[in-house]
C-alpha cells in the first residue's frame, strides 16, 4: 500500500473510530451509531435534577422550571421562575411564575412554550417569555376537576384529570377544549403519550394512556374524539412511553424493566429487551426512527453519572454514561442528549458517511474520495482511479455531496465537497444545482450552528423544517439580520418581507420616540415595495402607540389593509378618505356603515354632504334598506327634488289612499324650482287623475282604473261603461281630455280605438263624422283589426288620399276596387304593389293589363 | 347519452366550445382554461356530492366557460337557482355561486337556517363570490349568524372570451350603476380584469382613454399595480395599447338601429351570451306544422351564434342590405360543387368529390340557416314600411340639416306619434332620447314630451324613468352641439347607400359612422393622439388622458432581444426563399407586425361598433389590430331597459271608503 492510501485510512479511522455497530439493515449491511459533540453548554448553576426540563426538537430551546412534584417547597411563599435557554445553554429569557401548579410544559411546533396547570389553565409564552395567550382547557360538565397529567404536542395539548376524564385542545390557534370521555380505571394512570393528528389515519388526535389494574395487569387505553378503547394487554404496567417522530412506533418501559417497541396501532411488536433495571428511566426517546434510547439521570442512578441505553431494532444495545443529570430530545434523525456540560447528538451514521468513511470501504463514493485525496497529494493514479468508478461516478458525486451535508465538522464538509467537485469534472453530465444547493444549505447551516446563534440543525432536520420556518425561528430569536441575509441568500422575497415586518414590529415596541421609529422603519421597509405597513401599525396600536400607528399606516399601500385598522383606531375620516381613494366600493361601504353606527345623525349627514362617493353609495344602499333615512337626508341637505322623487317612490309603496295623496303633495313641494315646473305639473295631474280614477271605479263598479295611465283611463272609461251609458262615458272622456290637456290627435286616436274595442260600430261611424286630426285611415285599419269589413268599407268614404285608399283596399283584399282606384289615379307603382301582393291570377292579369296600358 | 362521467382531467382539458378562439391574436383559450380550472378547484374544495346553487344572473356567463358534464365530473349532482324559497336537496354539500350582493346573502342565510331548523345540520356549505368577496357581504352573513357555517371564497370569473377578438365581463346594468346610482363597483371589476389580463399577456405599455370613468379605471389599475408590486408582469407585452372608452361619451350610437347582419339580428331577435332564442321554424324555414294547435306558443330553440360557424364569421359584420347577394353567391358555389358529381369519372375523382361534397354539405346547412334567419329579419325590417320610415327618422336626426329625406319637425311629430299611439315605451324613448341628444329640445318641447310620456305610459312607468334619463343626460332641455360634432368627425356620409366601395366605418349604420369608433380611429391615426380631438371632446364634455406604463427593465431587454431575433430570422429566410414566398411572408409579417390594441368599452358596446372596429383592423392601411373588451354587449333597447323603472302601485282599496 502506498503512503497516500494509508493517509486515507487514518482519516477514515478517525471519522469512524467511535462508531458502534448495532445490528444490520435489511440489505445485511451493518448499521452504526455515533455520538457527535455539538456544544459545550454555556449555562451555570442550572438545576436539571429537581426541575421540569423540556427541550424543543429541531435544535430548539430548553425551558426549565422547578418541579413542584419532585420537591416539597421549603417556603410556601416561594414563586418559581421559568427560564428559557437556547440549545447552547445561553439564557434567552426568564420570568416569574405566579399562576397555578405546573403539571406539564412543552413546546408547540411554532416554538411556543405551553404550560399546563393543575386547575386546567393553559398559558402560552413565546421564546422571549412574553405572554401570548391563556385559556382554560376544561371540557367537562362535571366541575372542579384537577389535571393530574398532561402532554403537549405539535399543535395542541391533551390532559387527564383526577376523575380520569381525557381532555384535549387539538388546535392551539383556536383553543376549543374537547372531552374525549372518561376512562374506566380506578388508579391514577402511569404515563401518557399523544400521537399528533398529522400522523393518524383519520387526522384525529390519539391519546395513549398507560393504566394498571394491579401489580402485573397493565394496559394501554387509546382515547380519540370518537371513542375510548382499552387494548386489554394484561402486561406488566408501563411506566414510560415514547412515540417515534413519525408517529408509527411506540416504545414502552414496563415495571419488569423491559423495553418493548410496537406499532402505535398495536398490530405488531418488534424489539423486546430486558434491561434488568427496576427503576424506570427518567426519560425515553427515539434516535430518529431508528432506535430507542432510555436515560437514567443521575438522580435516579444515585451516582454522579447518568446512564444512557441505546437499543437498536435488532435488540442489540450499547450503553454509556456522562457526568451529572441530563435530558433527551427526539429529533427526526437522531437524539439530542443534553447534560450540564455538553450537548451531544446520537444518530445512526448516515449511509453516505458509512460508504465513504467505513474502514476498507470500496463503494464508489469511497473510491472517489480516495481518488480526490490522491489528486490532492499529486498522485498520478488519481485520474485512473476516478475513471475506474465508471458508470457509478455520478452516484458517487451525489453521495459525497450528501456526506458533506451530514457532517458538523467544517473540515470534513470541505473535503466531501471537494471530492464531489473533483468527481463532477469527470461526469459527462451532472446537474450542477445539487452541488450549488448543498453549498448554500451548508453556508446557512454553519451560520446558524454557530454557538452565538445556537441552532444545531442537521441537514435532514433543515430540510424537514424548511427554510421558511427556519426564518420564522430566527425572527422569534430576534436575529433579524441573519434571517434577512438568509432570505436574500436563498432569494425568498416573502421571507425578506416577513423579516422586515417582524423587525419593524420589534422596533415599534422599543422605547424610541415615534418620529425616530417612523423614520427608520419607513427607510428599511421601503426597500420592499408592497410590504405590509399595516401589520407594523397594528402592533403599534396594540402597544398603545396610536399616533405612531397612524403615521405608519399612511405608508400602507393596500387600502384593504389600511381601512379596517383605521376604523379600529376610530380614525373614521381618514378611513373614509383612504377607502374612497382606493376606488374599492366595498371598503367605502364598510366605512360608511360603521360611521352611521358610531356617529350622530347630524355628524353623519355632514360627512355624507361633503363626500359625494360616500353619499352615492350610502344612499344607493339605504334606498333599499331604509328609505326614511334617505328622506331625512334629503330634507336636511336641501336636495328638494331628490326628496320629491323619493316621495314618489314611497307613494308607490304606500297602500293607504290618503297617504298616497299626501305624498304626491309633498313631492310637488319638492319640485318648487322653476326648472322643475314640469314635474310639479305632473304631480297635479296625478292627484287629479287619482280622483278621476276613483270616481270611475265607483261609476263602473270595476276596480281596474287606479294605476292606469291617462290614455288608458280614457280608453277604459269608454270600454267599461255599459253601452247604454256610452254618452255618459264619452262625457267623462271629454272631461279627462280637458283636465289633462290631452292633445286632440292623441285623444281622437284613443277614443277611436276604445270605440272599436267596445264594439260600438255605430258610435265609431258617428265619431268619424267629426273632423279627425289623424285622418281616417287609422279608423279603417282599426275596424279591420276587428274584421268589421262592412264598417271599414263605410269609413272608406272619409279617406281622401288616393294612395292611402289603394293601400287600404289592398289590406281588405278588395282587389278590384284597388286596381280601379290605382288605375284611375294613373299610378303604376301602386299597380305593381297590388300585383306583388295579390295571389289571385285573374286580378294579377288585370294589373298587368292596366300596367301595359300605361306603357 | 350514457351516464358515464368524464374523468376530471379530461373534463377540464376539454377545449370543445373554445375552438372559435384558436386564431385569436392573444391566447384566449388559456384565459378560458384558466376560468375552468379555477371553477373546478373551488368545486373540489367542498367535499362530497354537491348541489350547485346559482345566482340566476350568472348562468349565461358560466355556460360560456363550463358545460354541465364538467360540473358533473367534479361532483355536482344538482343545479338550482338561488331563489326566495327553501332549498330542498339531499346532497351533503351545497355550493353557492353568487355575485356579491347583500340581497343574495339574505337568501343564502334563509336557506342555511332553514336546513338547520329542519334538523339537517350535517351539510357543508361553500359560498363563492363572482368575482370578488366583499366585506359588506361577509358582514350580512355574520349578522345573520351563518358566517361560521360557510366556507367562503372567490371565483374570479371576469373577462370571458366570446370571440377571438371579443372579451366581455358579462356584467349587466353597469351603465346604470356607474352613471345613475353613482356606484362605481363595476369599475373596480374592470380594473381587476385588466390587472389579470396584464399578468397573462404582459403589461400594456400605452394606455389612453376618454371619459370620467375611463380615467377612474386607469387610476384604479395603476393603484392595484402599486398595491401588489412584485414580478407578476413577467411577460413580454403582447398587447401594445389599451384604449378605455366611457359609454357616456357616446350615447347616440346605441340609440340608432344597427344595420350590420349581427347588429340587426340583435335588434330583432336578441343575442344573449352568444345565443339567439327563436322559434324552430325561423331556423328551419319550414312553416309551422298545423297539427300542433295554433293557440300554444311555438316551441323556441336556442341557437349558438359565434365564430365557430365559419359562414357567420364571414358575414356577420356586413351591412344587412348586402347580405342577400352574398348568400346568393354562396349558394351558387355550393350548387357548383354538387354539379361536379357528373364530372367525376374515376374512383379517385369520386373520392375527391365526396370530400368536397361533405364540406359543401355542412356549408349548405349553415347557409340554409342563415338564409332563413336573414329572411326572418328582413321581414321584420326592410320589408316593413314602418321600420324603413323609422330608419329615415333616425338618419335624419343624426344627419341634422344635411338630411334630405325629411325635416327635423317631421321627426319630432313622428316621435310624438309614437307616444300618442302608445307604441312600446322603449321604442318611443329610444327616438326621444336620440332627438334630445342630436337635434336638442327646448324647454317647452321638453316639458311637453315629458307630459305626453307620463300620460301615455302612466305615472308608474314614466315618472322615475324620465328622471333617470334626465340624470344620465340622455334627455334634457337644452340645445345640442351634435351638429358640430358630426361635422368635425364626418359622422354622416350621405351617399353611403349607393357607394359600393365601403371604405368607411359608416357601413354599420348606412351612412352614420359610430362616434365611439370614429374617436378611436382618429386618435389612433393622429400623431398627437387624443389631443387631436381636444375640440370635439370638449363639445362632448369628455376628458381624455394618455399614460405610458413603464415595463420592468428585464422585460424591456427581453422584448428587445425578441424583436431582434425575429427580424434576424426573417432576413435569413428571405435569402433562400422564392419571390412569391417572400411576398407571402412579407404579407404575413405586415399582418403580424400590426400592433395590438385593446379597446375596453365601459358600460357596454354594440355589435355594430365591434364590426366597425373589425373593419379598422382589417383595413390594409391600418397598422393596428383591435380586440374589444366590454362590460356587456348592449343595444339601445337593453341600455334603456336598464334605466326604465317600473314601480308597481301598491294599493289598498279599502282605504277608499270615505272618498
Amino acid at each position: 500500500e502506498s503512503p497516500d492510501s494509508l493517509g486515507q485510512h487514518f482519516l477514515a479511522m478517525s471519522v469512524s473510530a467511535d462508531w458502534v455497530e448495532l445490528g444490520s439493515d435489511n440489505t445485511g449491511e451493518p448499521t452504526y451509531y455515533r455520538k457527535v459533540h455539538i456544544y459545550d453548554m454555556d449555562w451555570h448553576n442550572v438545576d436539571l435534577e429537581s426541575c421540569i426540563v423540556v427541550a424543543a426538537p429541531f435544535g430548539g430551546p430548553i425551558a426549565i422550571t422547578r418541579d413542584s412534584q419532585k420537591l416539597v417547597a421549603l417556603d410556601d411563599g416561594f414563586k418559581p421562575d421559568i427560564k428559557i435557554y437556547n440549545a447552547t445553554g445561553t439564557r434567552i429569557s426568564a420570568f416569574p411564575w405566579d399562576e397555578g401548579t405546573i403539571v406539564e410544559m412543552g413546546w408547540s411546533s411554532s416554538e411556543e412554550l405551553v404550560i399546563v396547570c393543575s386547575d386546567a389553565t393553559v398559558v402560552m409564552c413565546n421564546l422571549m417569555g412574553q405572554h401570548i395567550k391563556s385559556f382554560i382547557m376544561d371540557a367537562s360538565t362535571d366541575p372542579g376537576q384537577k389535571i393530574v397529567m398532561a402532554k403537549v404536542f405539535s399543535t395542541g395539548v391533551a390532559a387527564v384529570t383526577d376523575r380520569y376524564e381525557v381532555w384535549c385542545v387539538p388546535d392551539l390557534d383556536d383553543p376549543t377544549p374537547e372531552s374525549f370521555g372518561k376512562l374506566d380505571i380506578t388508579d391514577r394512570p402511569l404515563c401518557m403519550e399523544v400521537i399528533a393528528p398529522e400522523f393518524t389515519k383519520d387526522e384525529q388526535v390519539e391519546v395513549l394512556i398507560s393504566a394498571a389494574f394491579d401489580e402485573d395487569d397493565g394496559t394501554i387505553i387509546v382515547a380519540t374524539p370518537t371513542d375510548i378503547v382499552d387494548q386489554e394487554m394484561h402486561a406488566s404496567p408501563f411506566t414510560t412511553m415514547a412515540v417515534s417522530p413519525d408517529g408509527l412506533f411506540l416504545a414502552t418501559f414496563d415495571k419488569e424493566g423491559n423495553i418493548k417497541v410496537s406499532y402505535t396501532n398495536f398490530s405488531r411488536q418488534f424489539t423486546s429487551l430486558a434491561t434488568g433495571s427496576e427503576a424506570p428511566p427518567s426519560t425515553m426517546a427515539w434516535v430518529g426512527k431508528d432506535a430507542v434510547v432510555a436515560l437514567w439521570s443521575s438522580q435516579v442512578t444515585r451516582k454522579p453519572e447518568s446512564l444512557v441505553l441505546c437499543v437498536a431494532p435488532s435488540n442489540e444495545f450499547d450503553n454509556f454514561t456522562f457526568e451529572g443529570p441530563g435530558t433527551l430530545v427526539t429529533e427526526v434523525d437522531g437524539v439530542r442528549i443534553i447534560s450540564l456540560e455538553e450537548t451531544t447528538f446520537l444518530q445512526k451514521v448516515p449511509a453516505s458517511i458509512v460508504d465513504i468513511f467505513k474502514i476498507g470501504s470500496t463503494k464508489p463514493a469511497a473510491q472517489l474520495f480516495d481518488a480526490w485525496q490522491d489528486y490532492e497529494n499529486k498522485s498520478a493514479s488519481s485520474v485512473k482511479n476516478v475513471r475506474r468508478i465508471g458508470e457509478h461516478l455520478s452516484n458517487a458525486v451525489e453521495w459525497c455531496i450528501d456526506a458533506a451535508g451530514q457532517e458538523f465538522d467544517l473540515d470534513l464538509q470541505k473535503k466531501c465537497l471537494s471530492a464531489a467537485s473533483y468527481g463532477k469534472c469527470f461526469c459527462d453530465y451532472f446537474e450542477a444545482d445539487k452541488f450549488v444547493d448543498m453549498c448554500k444549505a451548508l453556508r446557512i447551516l454553519n451560520a446558524i450552528r454557530d454557538p452565538k446563534v445556537g441552532l444545531p440543525l442537521t441537514f435532514p432536520q433543515y430540510e424537514a423544517l424548511t427554510p421558511d420556518v427556519l426564518v420564522d425561528r430566527l425572527i422569534n430569536r430576534h436575529l433579524h439580520l441573519l434571517a434577512y441575509r438568509i432570505c436574500e441568500y436563498v432569494d425568498v422575497q416573502k421571507g425578506i418581507e416577513k423579516v422586515l415586518v417582524h423587525w419593524a414590529c420589534a422596533k415599534v415596541r422599543s422605547s424610541a420616540d415615534d418620529a425616530h421609529i417612523t423614520q427608520i422603519v419607513v427607510k428599511k421597509l421601503s426597500q420592499c415595495p408592497g410590504i405590509s405597513f399595516a401589520t407594523v401599525a397594528n402592533t403599534a396600536f396594540h402597544v398603545g402607540k396610536r399616533g405612531l400607528a397612524v403615521m405608519l399606516l399612511d405608508y400602507e399601500p393596500k387600502a384593504a389593509d389600511q381601512v379596517p385598522l383605521l376604523l379600529k383606531m376610530q380614525e373614521d375620516q381618514m378611513a373614509l378618505e383612504k377607502a374612497i381613494s382606493s376606488g374599492d366600493t366595498d371598503l367605502v361601504y364598510v366605512v360608511v356603515l360603521s360611521m352611521q353606527q358610531n356617529k350622530s345623525r347630524k355628524e353623519f349627514f355632514q360627512i355624507l354632504f361633503n363626500n359625494q362617493q360616500a353619499r352615492d353609495l350610502c344612499l344607493a344602499y339605504q334606498a333599499e334598506q331604509d328609505p326614511e333615512f334617505l328622506m331625512e337626508y334629503y330634507s336636511v341637505s336641501g336636495a328638494n327634488h331628490l326628496a320629491a322623487h323619493l316621495a314618489i317612490k314611497q307613494y308607490f309603496m304606500t297602500r293607504d289612499m290618503d297617504e298616497k295623496t299626501k305624498l304626491l303633495q309633498r313631492a310637488k313641494e319638492g319640485f318648487a324650482a322653476k326648472s322643475r315646473q314640469g314635474d310639479a305639473k305632473a304631480m297635479d295631474d296625478q292627484i287629479a287623475l287619482l280622483k278621476q280614477q276613483i270616481n270611475l271605479e265607483k261609476m263602473t263598479g270595476s276596480p281596474e282604473f287606479l294605476g292606469l295611465s291617462i290614455n288608458d283611463t280614457v280608453f277604459k272609461a269608454i270600454v267599461k261603461l255599459a253601452p247604454e251609458r256610452r254618452s255618459e262615458a264619452l262625457k267623462v272622456a271629454g272631461n279627462l281630455e280637458k283636465t289633462f290637456g290631452i292633445p286632440k290627435k292623441r285623444f281622437t286616436w284613443v277614443k277611436m280605438r276604445a270605440l272599436c274595442a267596445a264594439g260600438d260600430w255605430e258610435g265609431l261611424e258617428k265619431y268619424a263624422k267629426d273632423k279627425s286630426p289623424i285622418g281616417y285611415k287609422p279608423f279603417v285599419e282599426e275596424a279591420l283589426k276587428y274584421r268589421k269589413e262592412e264598417t271599414a268599407t263605410k269609413l272608406m268614404a272619409k279617406v281622401n288620399d288616393p294612395t292611402e285608399r289603394v293601400q287600404l283596399w289592398i289590406q281588405m283584399k278588395k282587389w278590384s276596387e284597388a286596381i280601379n282606384e290605382a288605375f284611375g289615379n294613373k299610378d303604376p307603382e301602386l299597380l305593381e304593389d297590388i300585383y306583388n301582393k295579390c295571389t289571385h291570377t285573374g286580378y294579377k292579369q288585370q294589373c298587368m293589363d292596366c300596367l301595359k296600358q300605361f306603357q | 347519452m350514457s351516464g358515464k362521467v368524464k374523468s376530471k382531467a379530461a373534463a377540464v382539458g376539454d377545449t370543445s366550445g373554445g375552438e372559435h378562439l384558436a386564431n385569436a391574436s392573444v391566447n384566449l383559450i388559456s384565459l378560458r382554461q384558466h376560468a375552468r380550472l379555477e371553477l373546478t378547484r373551488l368545486l373540489d374544495s367542498v367535499r362530497g356530492r354537491k348541489a350547485l346553487v346559482l345566482d340566476r344572473s350568472l348562468s349565461g356567463q358560466l355556460g360560456l366557460v363550463a358545460e354541465v358534464s364538467l360540473l358533473k365530473a367534479f361532483g355536482v349532482a344538482q343545479i338550482h337557482y338561488l331563489l326566495e324559497q327553501p332549498l330542498a336537496t339531499d346532497c351533503e354539500a351545497v355550493v353557492y355561486l353568487v355575485r356579491p350582493e347583500t340581497r343574495l346573502m339574505h337568501l343564502i342565510a334563509d336557506q342555511v337556517q332553514g336546513h338547520i331548523r329542519a334538523g339537517d345540520t350535517g351539510k357543508k356549505y361553500g359560498v363563492f363570490f363572482v368575482s370578488r368577496r366583499t366585506m359588506l357581504c361577509e358582514r350580512v352573513l355574520s349578522d345573520r349568524g351563518v358566517y361560521g357555517e360557510l366556507l367562503l371564497g372567490e371565483y374570479q370569473l371576469d373577462l370571458i372570451p366570446m370571440e377571438e377578438d371579443l372579451l366581455s365581463l358579462e356584467l349587466p346594468g353597469v351603465f346604470r350603476e356607474c352613471f345613475l346610482d353613482g356606484d362605481p363597483t363595476a369599475l373596480f371589476s374592470v380594473a381587476r380584469s385588466l390587472v389579470k389580463l396584464q399578468t397573462l399577456f404582459g403589461l400594456i405599455p400605452h394606455v389612453s382613454g376618454v371619459g370620467e370613468n375611463a380615467k377612474r379605471v386607469y387610476a384604479l389599475m395603476d393603484r392595484m399595480r402599486r398595491e401588489s408590486p412584485g414580478d407578476q408582469y413577467n411577460v413580454v407585452p403582447e398587447i401594445d395599447s389599451l384604449i378605455l372608452i366611457d359609454r357616456s361619451v357616446d350615447l347616440v350610437t346605441p340609440m340608432l338601429t344597427q344595420l350590420t347582419y349581427e347588429g340587426l339580428l340583435d335588434e330583432v331577435v336578441g343575442i344573449n351570451n352568444s345565443y339567439i332564442d327563436v322559434e324552430e321554424q325561423v331556423l328551419t324555414g319550414k312553416p309551422p306544422t298545423n297539427s300542433s294547435s295554433s293557440s300554444s306558443e311555438p316551441a323556441k330553440r336556442k341557437h349558438l351564434l359565434n365564430g365557430k360557424d365559419s359562414l357567420y364569421k364571414e358575414v356577420r359584420d356586413l351591412p344587412f342590405r348586402s347580405l342577400g347577394a352574398i348568400l346568393h353567391r354562396k349558394a351558387g358555389e355550393i350548387q357548383e360543387t354538387y354539379n361536379k358529381k357528373d364530372d367525376a369519372q374515376t374512383v379517385s375523382q369520386l373520392k375527391e368529390y365526396m370530400k368536397q361534397f361533405k364540406t359543401a354539405h355542412t356549408d349548405h346547412k349553415e347557409l340554409q340557416t342563415h338564409i332563413n334567419l336573414a329572411e326572418h329579419v328582413n321581414h321584420r325590417t326592410l320589408k316593413d314600411m314602418r321600420f324603413v320610415y323609422q330608419l329615415d327618422v333616425e338618419h335624419c336626426l343624426v344627419a341634422g340639416n344635411k338630411a334630405v329625406t325629411m325635416s327635423v319637425d317631421e321627426c319630432v311629430s313622428y316621435v310624438d306619434g309614437l307616444i300618442g299611439k302608445m307604441e312600446p315605451m322603449t321604442k318611443a324613448l329610444r327616438l326621444l332620447t336620440l332627438l334630445s341628444m342630436t337635434a336638442g329640445l327646448d324647454r317647452k318641447q321638453f316639458d311637453a314630451f315629458r307630459r305626453k310620456v307620463v300620460q301615455a305610459y302612466g305615472f308608474e312607468r314614466a315618472m322615475q324613468t324620465l328622471a333617470n334619463l334626465e340624470a344620465v343626460g340622455m334627455l334634457r332641455a337644452s340645445r345640442s352641439s351634435w351638429d358640430k360634432v358630426r361635422h368635425s368627425l364626418r359622422l354622416w356620409t350621405e351617399d353611403a347607400q349607393e357607394s359600393k366601395s365601403q371604405d368607411d366605418i359608416c357601413f354599420t349604420h348606412q351612412g352614420y359612422a359610430p362616434l365611439s369608433v370614429r374617436l378611436i380611429e382618429v386618435s389612433s391615426a393622429a400623431k398627437e393622439g387624443w389631443r387631436a380631438l381636444d375640440d370635439v371632446l370638449r363639445l362632448l364634455n369628455a376628458e381624455h388622458f394618455t399614460h405610458q406604463q413603464e415595463l420592468p427593465v428585464s422585460i424591456q431587454e427581453r422584448a428587445k432581444i425578441m424583436g431582434q431575433s425575429s427580424s434576424a430570422s426573417t432576413s435569413s429566410s428571405a435569402g433562400t426563399s422564392s419571390v412569391t414566398d417572400q411576398h407571402q411572408q412579407h404579407q404575413q409579417q405586415q399582418q403580424g407586425r400590426k400592433k395590438l390594441t385593446l379597446v375596453y368599452f365601459l358600460g357596454g358596446v354594440t355589435f355594430a361598433e365591434i364590426s366597425a372596429l373589425r373593419f379598422l383592423s382589417e383595413r390594409e392601411s391600418s397598422d393596428r389590430r383591435y380586440i374589444v373588451a366590454t362590460t356587456k354587449i348592449i343595444n339601445g333597447a337593453s341600455l334603456l331597459d336598464d334605466l326604465i323603472e317600473f314601480l308597481p302601485n301598491e294599493l289598498d282599496r279599502s282605504s277608499l271608503k270615505e272618498l
